[in-house]
């Protein structure tokens, strides 16, 4: 597999998304049908020849468990392979890869890699196993309570870089005031004196350390770079590499909290790819709460643990800086539209990549570094980790 | 809200313990290395599990004042809730009853047993330990 990918055979050929919003009233399959309708629309591929499926699950679906052939069937779509994803928000960026996984066994040559919900209009999700017989009665209030916890270790041990989060909040805002995608409620200049005023919910994370939920949908068509090239294609993304871990630390031999699974699938993406952080161009990384972000810049090689502040105030992450990120908004700043969310950081790499991010496209777009987040773990930090690498088409 | 689901069968010597305060918590059978929560399997060999009594002493290693709760808790709010690491090793997830201002990650705790009323088994709750030499009950 990591040999398709090394030699640029699986190609993304096309992205659409729908704006994301704050309770639309809508569902996940009306959400989805837009998606995909710009999806074929702007790559002038027709939907019979769609002949692989790849979706998130949907929270406000609850635990429906025909998902992917629900969508597949409201959507129009015939395919020969088909599959719901349930990694969290590690799903959108999966899909990609279990999309190209099908498409070189021979199942499939023209993959939707779809992600819909609509969790801020209806959440049906009921989760079983630890987070309702463990976490519920000791008072866990979601992945909220998780973060902080991971926060008050981090505060402990390095202090928590304040300037630091408050400098990445008002990076990506900037990014959303130029995205017509992110939540109106959202499009709001902020400043990190707003940041660091903002109401505390969970010592030691403020509001506007984490994510706001919202409803949305994002489409993402997979196919072989050889059917990319006589489909006539011009502009293509690679996955060049990727690198998942689910349940990292099993044995939880490692006493560090802080410790995730991307101390193991940065050096792997990148040793696969035979990049460097340092060649990376831009991030579009996975952050459901900012902290996120730092423990991520600490883990997947750019800088030593407890040195995510300092890099972040020495480097210019913003679309016209030195390392770009998130730069539609992220999830932080865009939305995140339930288990869909991991699509808003996906698409906006493509579309990035591809030279289409108008008024707030980067200079470098030649390669990227996307990551995904999912699933919270009992008393641990998150289930699964995972990093790709992408180039554009030379 | 639905109700919550009814305990597994896996747990049930925990929720056992818990109706009789007693903190159970399964070892391994090899090595007598104790996890949580409950599996199916130990954590550490393929020896199997045999359940301990725990000693309900523990100390804090991850700690937030939280402001939002789980539905049946929305009346505590805020509450301190931490992550307490056992004697035995394995981290808990629970709320402290103390003042969060009072509280810091090191600090020693012990399992309290004076919430729910008598009636349903009542989830394990820590306060400050003791100080040494003076054993509350």
């Amino acid at each position: 597999m990591s040999g398709f990918l090394q030699r640029r055979g699986a190609a993304i050929v096309g992205y659409a998304e729908t704006a994301l919003v704050r309770r639309s009233g809508r569902t996940a399959l009306s959400l989805a049908g837009e998606a995909v309708d710009a999806l074929l629309q702007r790559t002038g591929v027709e939907r019979s020849r769609i002949d692989g499926f790849a979706t998130t699950l949907a929270m406000s679906e609850g635990g429906n468990p025909f998902w992917s052939n629900l969508l597949a069937e409201g959507l129009g779509l015939s395919v020969s392979w088909c599959q719901s994803t349930d990694i969290g928000g590690a799903s959108s960026g999966g899909n990609i890869i279990r999309a190209a996984m099908a498409i070189e066994a021979g199942l499939c040559e023209m993959v939707l890699c779809l992600a819909a919900d609509a969790v801020s209009t209806q959440d049906r999700s009921v989760q079983s196993g630890h987070r309702t017989e463990y976490g519920d009665p000791a008072g866990y209030a979601g992945p909220l309570s998780a973060f902080a916890l991971l926060s008050s270790v981090y505060d402990q041990r390095h202090g928590l870089p304040h300037d630091a989060l408050a400098k990445l909040a008002v990076t990506q805002r900037n990014g959303a005031l130029l995205n017509d995608n992110a939540c109106a409620e959202l499009r709001r200049p902020l400043t990190v004196q707003d940041y660091l005023d903002s109401r505390v919910i969970s010592d030691p994370l403020r509001l506007l350390d984490c994510v706001m939920r919202c409803d949305g949908a994002s489409a993402v068509l997979v196919t072989s770079t050889r059917l990319a090239r006589e489909m006539g294609f011009e502009k293509l993304v690679h996955p060049v590499s990727y690198a998942e871990r689910v349940n990292f630390d099993p044995r939880e031999d490692c006493a560090d909290l802080l410790q995730s699974g991307f101390s193991e699938v940065g050096p792997r993406a990148f040793q696969a790819a035979g990049m460097r952080p340092a060649d990376v161009q831009m991030l579009h990384w996975y952050d459901d709460f900012l902290i996120a972000l730092i423990l991520q810049l600490e883990q997947t090689g750019f800088c030593a643990p407890g040195e995510g502040g300092a890099f972040v105030m020495a480097h210019d992450m913003g679309i016209h800086g030195e390392l770009p990120l998130n730069t539609g908004g992220g999830q932080i700043s865009a939305g995140q539209p339930g288990l869909a969310g991991g699509g808003v950081n996906l698409v906006e790499c493509i579309r990035q990549m591809f030279g289409e991010a108008g008024p707030r496209q980067v200079r470098r777009h030649a390669n990227a570094m996307l990551s995904g987040i999912g699933v919270i773990q009992y008393a641990r930090n998150w289930g699964t980790s995972s990093v790709m690498l992408l180039e554009r088409s030379q | 809200m639905t109700d919550p689901l009814p305990p597994t069968d896996v747990a049930a010597p925990f929720w056992q313990g818990l109706a009789e305060r007693r903190l159970m918590l399964q070892c391994d059978a090899a090595s007598g290395r104790a996890q949580f929560y409950p599996r199916p399997q130990s954590l550490y060999s393929e020896a199997g599990v045999v359940w301990r009594e725990a000693s309900g002493r523990g100390s804090i290693v991850a700690l937030t004042r939280s402001h939002v709760a789980p539905p049946r808790l929305a009346s505590q709010v805020p509450y301190a809730l931490a992550l307490v690491r056992l004697e035995e090793g394995p981290r808990l997830l629970a709320r402290v009853r103390a003042p969060f201002e009072s509280l810091r990650l090191g600090q020693a705790v012990q399992i309290t047993w004076d919430e729910g009323g008598g009636v349903a088994p009542a989830f394990p709750v820590f306060r400050p330990a003791d100080e040494a030499g003076s054993p509350r009950s």
